[in-house]
């Protein structure tokens, strides 16, 4: 056996092999976690936020990693998801393209109190008045999902909704196409702090405890010793974020405690619960924060702009609600405005 | 970035193929070797901008795998060790010679770092020198990988030889 056999049996097995299609999905996962990591061990703040200006739209590159200019090029082809928005109390869409659609309702229809989410079967929303309805746009009417009064809800996957009624009932509804009580769990104990899929979390059971109810069971919260106000939650990806009003913290599904953040009560955790958005004490910035271990990875600039509430896409795409605009990002950098509001009134739920 | 410079993406498109190949040699493994790329790629990506020398973005990408691959050989293993590669079918589902597919078997057997210093020696056309760099070894211990590697080989396989 010679080298000169080892390489040509290298080069026939080289040049057989059946080489599969870049995953561009699984490869834009793979350049977040890299930037993530890079922005990590990197020199924090020791980058000044760069300002471009492109076409004539604001585009503002988040602190930390290293721009990658080519990336963009890379993205999904699948267009930016839709994001359903209130203004004026009306609930408007948002294409990916920055289109801003019309009232959903018209201009009579009711109050509404909360976007609660998107699903397959259309937008579910919470009014002012506590109906809980899926919105449906080619009537542009509010089918009601339950006939109670209702005081929250939150998307259970992207097919029924638990919410909590004016009793203090904690119920699970299915949204459609037959609205069929899905009734797996209900309490008359506590106040629901957040849901996700097949999950919950009541505040007060017993005694002003927190607890996370899931299908394996019930799991205490264990915010430690200080007593402190909890204000909201998300459950994602098997984390639970708790806002309280000294920030935040982080726990497995299962009450095993990941981390805490201190700060405002303001954040939102990302669709996949690898991220969390938590509005910077200044109010002029966004932490973006890994819930596992509560470092800061990124920083996002808003150059100066207040910041009023963050949120995320379905896709993953970071929202920022400042004074007058929507920022978007592309993941978590790359964010543009693509909505003014100079009423003020935009909130995203 | 000069107005001839390939974007990343049009990088990406042009040389994944024959980087997963690369990749596939590395790895040993279809699977391995997509998210050995996959990750190399995407560190250069997020680097595109910093990497002045476009041409030399290939060596850049082989360079990662071999990091990645040299920090996986050095990371204790959580799998068990096993004597048997998992079973790939009849062929390995590779269309090859069968003594070409014999030899590649036993490459495939070899410690990571042993395979590897064959393929950036002999496939990459590297140097000693060359390749003691990209592994971060000595030019010694590349010898002496080389030659472990044949004598491991020519044990494995006494009668084989390679038909033209």
């Amino acid at each position: 056996m010679t080298l000169t056999e080892i390489r040509e049996s290298l080069t026939a097995v080289s040049d057989a092999v059946p080489v599969p299609a870049p995953d561009a999905v699984a490869f834009q996962r793979e350049v977040r976690r890299v930037r993530r990591r890079r922005a990590t061990v990197g020199t924090a703040g020791a980058v000044a936020a760069v300002l471009v200006v492109v076409g004539g739209a604001a585009a503002l590159r988040s602190l930390g990693p290293a721009p990658d200019e080519e990336f963009a090029d890379l993205a999904p082809t699948a267009p930016p998801a839709e994001v359903p928005v209130l203004i004026g109390n009306h609930v408007r869409v948002l294409s990916g393209a920055g289109v801003l659609g019309p009232e959903l309702l018209g201009p009579v229809g009711p109050d509404m109190g909360t976007v609660v989410g998107t699903t397959p079967e259309g937008i579910v929303v919470l009014t002012a008045d506590g109906t809980l309805g899926r919105l449906n746009e080619a009537e542009r009417r509010l089918d009601p999902l339950v006939n109670d009064v209702v005081r929250s809800a939150y998307l259970d996957g992207d097919d029924s909704v638990v919410y909590e009624d004016e009793r203090g009932m904690v119920r699970f509804r299915g949204i459609a196409p037959v609205l069929q009580p899905k009734d797996s769990a209900q309490t008359d104990q506590g106040r629901l702090v957040t849901g996700g899929r097949n999950s919950f979390v009541l505040a007060g059971e017993p005694e002003g405890a927190l607890v996370a109810h899931d299908a394996r069971g019930l799991h205490p919260l264990d915010l430690g010793p200080h007593v402190m106000t909890v204000v909201g939650g998300d459950i994602s990806g098997g984390v639970v974020a708790i806002r309280t009003e000294d920030g935040a913290q982080f726990f497995e599904l299962d009450g095993t405690h990941l981390a805490a953040l201190d700060g405002l009560p303001l954040g939102s955790l990302s669709p996949d619960g690898d991220t969390y958005a938590q509005v910077a004490e200044s109010r002029d910035e966004v932490q973006v924060v890994d819930p596992r271990t509560g470092d800061t990875t990124e920083t996002v600039d808003l150059s100066g702009d207040r910041v009023q509430q963050v949120g995320w896409a379905a896709d993953g795409d970071l929202l920022v609600v400042v004074t007058g605009a929507l920022w978007r990002c592309s993941g978590t950098s790359d964010c543009r405005v693509v909505l003014t509001d100079p009423d003020g009134t935009l909130r995203l739920r | 970035m000069s107005a001839t410079d390939p974007t990343f993406s049009e990088f990406m498109a042009a040389r994944w193929a024959p980087l997963y190949r690369t990749a596939y040699l590395l790895a040993g493994d279809p699977h391995e070797a997509e998210e050995l790329l996959q990750s190399a790629l995407a560190k250069t990506c997020v680097r595109w901008s910093s990497i002045r020398e476009k041409g030399a973005a290939d060596a850049y990408v082989r360079r990662a795998m071999v990091h990645e691959m040299s920090s996986r050989w050095r990371r204790p293993r959580r799998e068990l060790a096993t004597a048997d590669l998992p079973d790939r079918g009849h062929g390995g589902g590779l269309d090859v010679r069968a003594d070409h597919l014999a030899l590649w078997d036993q490459i495939r057997r070899l410690p990571p770092r042993m395979r590897a210093t064959l393929v950036l020696r002999y496939i990459e056309d590297l140097t000693e020198a060359a390749t003691a760099r990209e592994l971060g070894i000595s030019v010694g211990s590349v010898k002496s990988q080389t030659h472990h590697a044949l004598k491991r080989l020519r044990a494995a396989l006494p009668d084989l030889e390679l038909t033209t």
